[in-house]
């Protein structure tokens, strides 16, 4: 475990209680069933072994927890069948009297000789206390103890029922890699470390929660990842002080710079791709136990707004691509209250035909277009909420109610004008162009604040936001980076992957305040496919 | 000074967004008629020349704002004072533009809205950048940039598409001679808007490589003047001298003139959201100097800044609303009174003062 | 942390704001598009008319009964007062951003119109895109009455009128607040307005049967220019008139010109014009300053109903020399027109002078409306034709023989 995750502040608990385990089996298997209140899933077998069958040796494990077949095939056969006959235990001939003042010593010694000879498991740890033991055992490891020893060793034997890889639900792409983060910490991390074999690709984890102690661990290239940010990264973790972590969300809002902003400033992903390009451009990537969503720091405002795929198709459709997802933005946050603004303050805005049309529309309608406007997006967001929450037979049936019914029904009874349809539905459209979910939100929170604004002071309103949301925008940092760089401040090198994307072979930097030492990636040579002609010549020449 | 920094590049987008700022609403002065374009131009050589003052003056205590520095200049017993006076000035200053663009707001898009809750509404955008720090309002100048590029570029595109320029408004040359072009140059167009770069000087000591001040100074002046000149000609051209001097917002009514085959049309908005962009930064920078004056003057800690802001934007609000309520007059006052009796004195004849001190003291030190 | 607490009070303030907002508020319904405003005089008053659309008439895709536009009329002694007084009469508050025309009645415009300019630039609720007409013969109330069919809003169908036969026609120009103000602050020019006017039975038009017949009784026309001299209304320029000035001062962009063969029964030659430029020069060596036009344009034969041989150069040589004679003669109406019977400068030949002899022309300024009518305008025209169009020889020839 690293040193920075030794500080003295995180594990207060711990070092009250921290119990030694008793060199007596017996005492120890007593305290054991005492604190985890007798628990039907913990199995606790004890045998004895040695050449007179006097050493006691016990086998603890939670079912369910662990690979059965593991710790059948290679535990309990080992110790129980191959060994059987090892003198683990005092000579026959000794008296007993000496075996009692000799036990520690003689436990200590079969300890040894069974872990250094005999224990056929992969990954074993040293036990000392009691503290570590609860948490191997519930960890799914398989804990073996000797009576006389004062360690114990946990045999990595996890595996219980798991979802295997799939294909992500959420930043699906047409293109691309079609593996997701799934809920087991192991299966995550050898996702990442399959697409980056390097030995700087560094992997530190440590429970953090004092009563889930879920694991979660720190990835990032060393030497690669500004230092300064993994220290923060791992600051910001050490100082985590909660009973339980049940998904990433709890890590991001625990570490976030701000927490008083509609805006992510930590990036999370359930694709392994995208995160590995982040780790691969410096950023630091946080798996926890038990979600899919990977997250990753440094995250900045353009990030929100590319997609794994933008780097798998062709470098002018994504940047196509691109253009569109910014101008979806503006307009799932702006189009409301523009309309709100235009058809309420600036109706000299609007060219006359249109105006007319828009005009004989909203004859009749009883309601301010603000009330208006308010009543449809209102009715919208209930029925995406409904959507999600609903079982997927029924849903259908929602977009149907919601789109036909509410829709149509209300225009023709005269409660909302047909524009006001229109301007609703490209709303929603464009919210949901946006490849992150939780940007998407944000999104979703601000056009309300715009709604009112138009309606208090129209255009002037709208301006009012966008410059109070860009100055906030420009104040927020993720991890020390400005949210809005490369914008501001401009960084001209980083523009190449940030509003566009450019052609693979002109990307060899990585964003230079991300990184600050190891700037250039690998030397990319435009690709100049060898002439027809001159591969001829070459034929020729041969 | 804190650990806030900003780059040359923003500084460079500061001074071409702030020249561009009140000049865009009022700075157009057509008292030269159909010859105000060259006025422009000879006001930024003027203006240039002003700007080396100030950065030679800056030369003497660059890592100080200018009230500051004013202090270490001239002592302890008239500094303070003259410094405050400066202090006054930028605030002053801030009222008045805030004063102008309230009434731009009133007289175009918010008819029926009172003065003062406009005023309030732009105050607050102000407090809430100045609590926030100049780099922050560099970073949001620098998003707000392009945006103003492209709206300009845009403007320009569509007047000259639809064909509505028509050169022969620019003749004759030099109609009545140069002395209408010299007697608007100086004082006028010289101090406003170029001389009102001296509120720069209160932020130089953040510029992160602060030997380029001057380059990135003189190229963001003759950026701004060639966009300005260019606006000039522009304008003279559609609505002839005549028609520009009686419109109330010359920019606007040559927009407003744009109709390319009845699909680009009315296009105004363009020119409001660029204008409301403008005068923000504008102001927030005349503002947010009186602040930092402020801090440094009466040594008020940094924690302190969101009741310095919050106090001065109240009385802001107070200033501007006396002053600015009667536009006519408030116009009047603008290029009649100020540029001779307040321009003048504070821009030319007080760094003049400052730097003969400056450079007397520096002589006395070394012999 | 300090600024976080600044900060909710600011958002509360805002907060607070919005409760208290909407000052300036108008929704779509609460407004009446207005698409014209006429002006007549009745006793030193302004009689104000407005057009005002119906919005579901006009996008309605169902035959009505009821008709796309209404007009208000009040009367009162300045322009705002009147607009105001408006009000006792239409349902709602009259929104005159999306003005297409002011048309300002003969009567009206004769007693001047400078105040009411002054007043149209100055409000900055209108936006100064609309066109500035005269009704000839009639009151612009009356004008504003006639419906037109095709297009539903009759202050459209003018506004695109004014376009069309502009591009195509070249007899109209189409006159801006702007460009008007200008000229009329110059010493050096005068104003011409768009003129319009009624043709059938004024009495008709305002009856929904106007749109219902094929053949509409009463119809919106344009084709004649409005002249004034200072403010003030002195007098038309005819169509033929028209034309002449706008070839002079090089606003043709496509028109039509027609001339007789050399044997005038078997008809004549008509040319699509596709450019025209043209050149002013003054001369003040002389007692009085003289005026050169000289336009050259390009056009292209459209029609010809003589027996010609059009591929011989000489035969086109020939009917260019004709033509150039015929625009020579259509700009000398228009320049004796303004020349003698109106006397007044409205081809801006005192700006002219004043843009290429600047010294000289500090020295007529004042008294320019008397030299005016004395210049001499010597008038040059070059015609070029560039295509014949798809058939070489005319057919009639052929037939002919």
């Amino acid at each position: 475990m690293s040193r920075f995750f030794r500080s003295k502040r995180q594990n207060p608990q711990e070092n009250s209680t921290t119990i030694k385990l008793y060199p007596s089996l017996q005492q120890n298997i007593t305290h054991f069933k005492q604190t985890v209140g007798e628990s039907t899933d913990i199995v606790i077998r004890t045998f004895k072994a040695g050449q007179t069958g006097s050493m006691d040796i016990a086998v603890l494990y939670t079912s369910g927890l662990v690979n059965n077949e593991l710790v059948h095939d290679f535990i309990l056969d080992t110790l129980m069948s191959e060994i059987r006959k090892t003198p683990l235990d005092a000579p026959a001939h000794k008296s007993k009297r000496y075996k009692t003042k000799h036990i520690e010593e003689n436990g200590n010694k079969a300890y040894q000789l069974i872990k250094d000879y005999a224990m056929t498991g992969g990954n074993v740890t040293d036990i000392d206390t009691m503290e570590k033991l609860f948490l191997h055992v519930l960890s799914g490891d398989t804990v073996v103890m000797l009576d006389g020893s004062i360690q114990a060793m946990a045999i990595d034997t996890r595996g219980w029922e798991s979802r295997g890889v799939e294909e992500p639900s959420t930043q699906s792409v047409v293109r691309g890699p079609k593996e997701g983060f799934t809920e087991t910490l192991r299966t995550n991390t050898a996702l990442l470390r399959r697409r980056i074999k390097d030995p700087n690709l560094w992997i530190r984890s440590k429970p953090i929660g004092s009563k889930s102690k879920t694991d979660v661990a720190v990835v990032y290239l060393h030497g690669v990842a500004d230092e300064k940010v993994v220290k923060e990264v791992y600051h910001r973790l050490n100082k985590i002080n909660i009973d339980a972590i049940l998904d990433s969300g709890y890590v991001e809002e625990l570490i976030q710079d701000e927490t008083y902003t509609p805006f992510p400033t930590v990036y999370n992903s359930e694709r392994p791709d995208t995160i590995a390009a982040g780790i691969l451009e410096g950023r630091i990537a946080i798996v926890v136990d038990g979600s899919p969503f990977v997250l990753l720091v440094p995250a900045l405002f353009v990030q929100f707004f590319q997609s794994a795929e933008d780097y798998f198709q062709r470098a002018d459709f994504s940047t196509l691509i691109r253009l569109i997802r910014y101008m979806a933005f503006f307009l799932a946050l702006l189009t409301p209250s523009v309309y709100i603004a235009l058809t309420t303050y600036h109706q000299e805005m609007i060219p006359t035909s249109f105006l007319v049309s828009l005009s004989a529309q909203r004859e009749g309608v009883p309601f301010p277009a603000f009330v208006e406007a308010l009543l449809m997006e209102i009715t919208f967001e209930i029925l995406r909420e409904a959507g999600v929450r609903l079982p997927k037979a029924v849903g259908s049936a929602i977009s149907i109610v919601g789109a036909l019914v509410l829709g149509q029904a209300a225009v023709e009874a005269g409660i909302v004008s047909s524009a006001m349809v229109i301007v609703v539905s490209l709303t929603a459209i464009s919210s949901f162009v946006s490849p992150s979910f939780n940007f998407a939100i944000s999104i979703r929170m601000l056009r309300f604040g715009f709604m009112s604004l138009a309606a208090t002071l129209g255009l002037f309103g709208i301006l009012f936001g966008l410059i109070i949301l860009t100055l906030h925008l420009a104040s927020l940092r993720s991890f020390g980076v400005p949210y809005l760089s490369p914008m501001a401040p401009f960084i001209g090198a980083d523009q190449k992957d940030a509003i566009l994307r450019f052609p693979r072979w002109k990307l060899t930097t990585r964003p230079r305040l991300i990184n600050q030492s190891n700037m250039d990636r690998e030397d990319a040579k435009a690709p100049k496919p060898e002439k027809r002609k001159r591969l001829n010549q070459r034929k020729e020449q041969e | 000074m804190g650990t806030e920094k900003i780059s040359a590049f923003q500084l460079f987008v500061l001074i071409v967004l702030f020249e561009m700022g009140s000049a865009v609403v009022l700075g157009f002065t057509f008292k030269a008629n159909q010859d105000s374009w060259m006025v422009i131009l000879f006001s930024m050589i003027g203006g240039l020349l002003l700007y080396l003052l100030f950065t030679h003056l800056s030369n003497y205590y660059p890592a100080l704002p200018l009230t500051e520095a004013i202090v270490k200049i001239t002592g302890p017993f008239i500094g303070p004072i003259l410094a405050f006076f400066y202090i006054i000035y930028f605030f002053y200053l801030a009222s008045r533009v805030l004063g102008d663009f309230t009434n731009l707001m009133q007289i175009t898009i918010l008819r029926q809205t009172p003065f003062i809750v406009i005023t309030i509404v732009f105050t607050l955008m102000v407090c809430v950048a100045s609590i926030l720090g100049l780099e922050v309002i560099a970073r949001t100048a620098e998003m707000f940039y392009p945006l103003v590029i492209f709206s300009g570029t845009l403007f320009l595109a569509f007047v000259y598409l639809d064909g509505l320029p028509d050169f022969r408004n620019l003749l004759p040359v030099l109609d009545k001679g140069w002395e209408p072009i010299f007697s608007t140059v100086f004082p006028q167009t010289i101090t406003f808007p170029f001389g009102e770069m001296i509120v720069f000087m209160m932020f130089f000591p953040y510029l992160i490589s602060s030997y380029k001040r001057k380059q990135v100074g003189v190229l963001g002046i003759i950026v701004s003047g060639i966009i300005l000149t260019l606006l000039s000609i522009t304008i003279l051209a559609v609505l002839g001298s005549e028609g520009a001097k009686i419109v109330a917002i010359p920019l606007l009514e040559t927009i407003s003139l744009v109709n390319i085959q009845d699909i680009i049309q009315r296009m105004d908005p363009i020119v409001i959201i660029t204008m409301i962009i403008l005068g923000f930064i504008k102001i927030t920078l005349f503002f947010y100097a009186a602040i930092i004056g402020l801090h440094g003057l009466f040594q008020i800690p940094r924690s302190k800044r969101p009741v310095v802001v919050i106090s001065a934007g109240l009385l802001l609000i107070i200033i501007t609303f006396l002053i600015g309520l009667e536009y006519t007059e408030h116009v009047n006052i603008g290029l009649q009174v100020i540029p001779y009796y307040v321009h003048v004195p504070m821009q030319l004849i007080l760094p003049l003062f400052l730097v003969c001190v400056a450079w007397i003291r520096g002589r006395i030190k070394w012999n | 942390m300090m600024e976080r607490r600044w900060f909710f009070l600011i958002a509360a303030s805002v907060c607070l704001m919005l409760l208290s907002g909407c000052w300036s508020k108008r929704e779509l319904n609460e407004i009446a598009i207005t698409t014209a405003i006429g002006i007549d005089r009745v006793d030193d008053k302004y009689k104000l008319t407005i057009q005002v659309i119906n919005p579901s008439e006009v996008s309605s895709k169902q035959m009505t009964t009821r008709t796309a536009v209404s007009t208000y009329t009040a009367v009162g002694d300045s322009m705002f007062e009147t607009i105001r007084r408006l009000t006792t009469l239409t349902p709602r508050q009259a929104y005159m951003s999306h003005i297409r025309n002011i048309v300002f009645s003969e009567e009206m415009a004769a007693e001047g119109i400078g105040k009411v300019l002054d007043f149209l630039s100055r409000d900055h609720e209108m936006r100064t895109d609309f066109y500035l007409t005269v009704a000839k013969d009639m009151e612009a109330e009356d004008l504003l009455k006639v419906l037109t069919p095709l297009e539903r809003i009759p202050a459209q169908k003018t506004y695109s009128s004014i376009n069309t036969s502009e591009e195509n026609w070249s007899a109209v120009q189409s006159i801006q607040i702007s460009d008007v103000i200008s000229t009329m602050i110059s010493k050096g020019n005068n104003a011409v307005l768009t003129g319009l006017r009624v043709v059938g039975n004024p009495e008709e038009g305002s009856k929904l049967t106007n749109v219902e017949k094929v053949d509409s009784p009463a119809q919106i026309r344009v084709d004649e220019l409005a002249v004034f001299k200072r403010d003030r209304l002195v007098g038309w320029l005819n169509e033929e008139e028209s034309k002449g000035y706008n070839y002079i001062l090089g606003n043709v962009k496509s028109t039509a010109e027609y001339a007789p063969c050399k044997n005038p029964e078997q008809g004549g030659i008509t040319l699509e014009l596709f450019n025209a430029t043209n050149k002013m020069k003054a001369d003040v060596k002389g007692e009085h300053p003289k005026v050169s036009v000289s336009i050259d344009v390009k056009a292209a034969i459209a029609d010809v109903e003589c027996a010609l041989d059009l591929s011989k150069p000489a035969e086109v040589a020939k009917i260019e020399k004709q033509f150039e004679k015929i625009f020579v003669e259509l700009m000398q109406s228009s320049i004796d027109a303004a020349q003698e019977d109106l006397q007044s400068d409205i081809f801006g030949f005192g700006d002219l002078i004043h843009r290429q002899e600047k010294h000289y022309w500090k020295s007529i300024e004042k008294e320019w409306d008397t030299i005016f009518p004395e210049i001499e305008v010597t008038l040059d025209a070059k015609v070029q034709i560039k295509r014949t169009g798809t058939t070489i020889d005319s057919f009639e020839k052929e037939l002919e023989e």
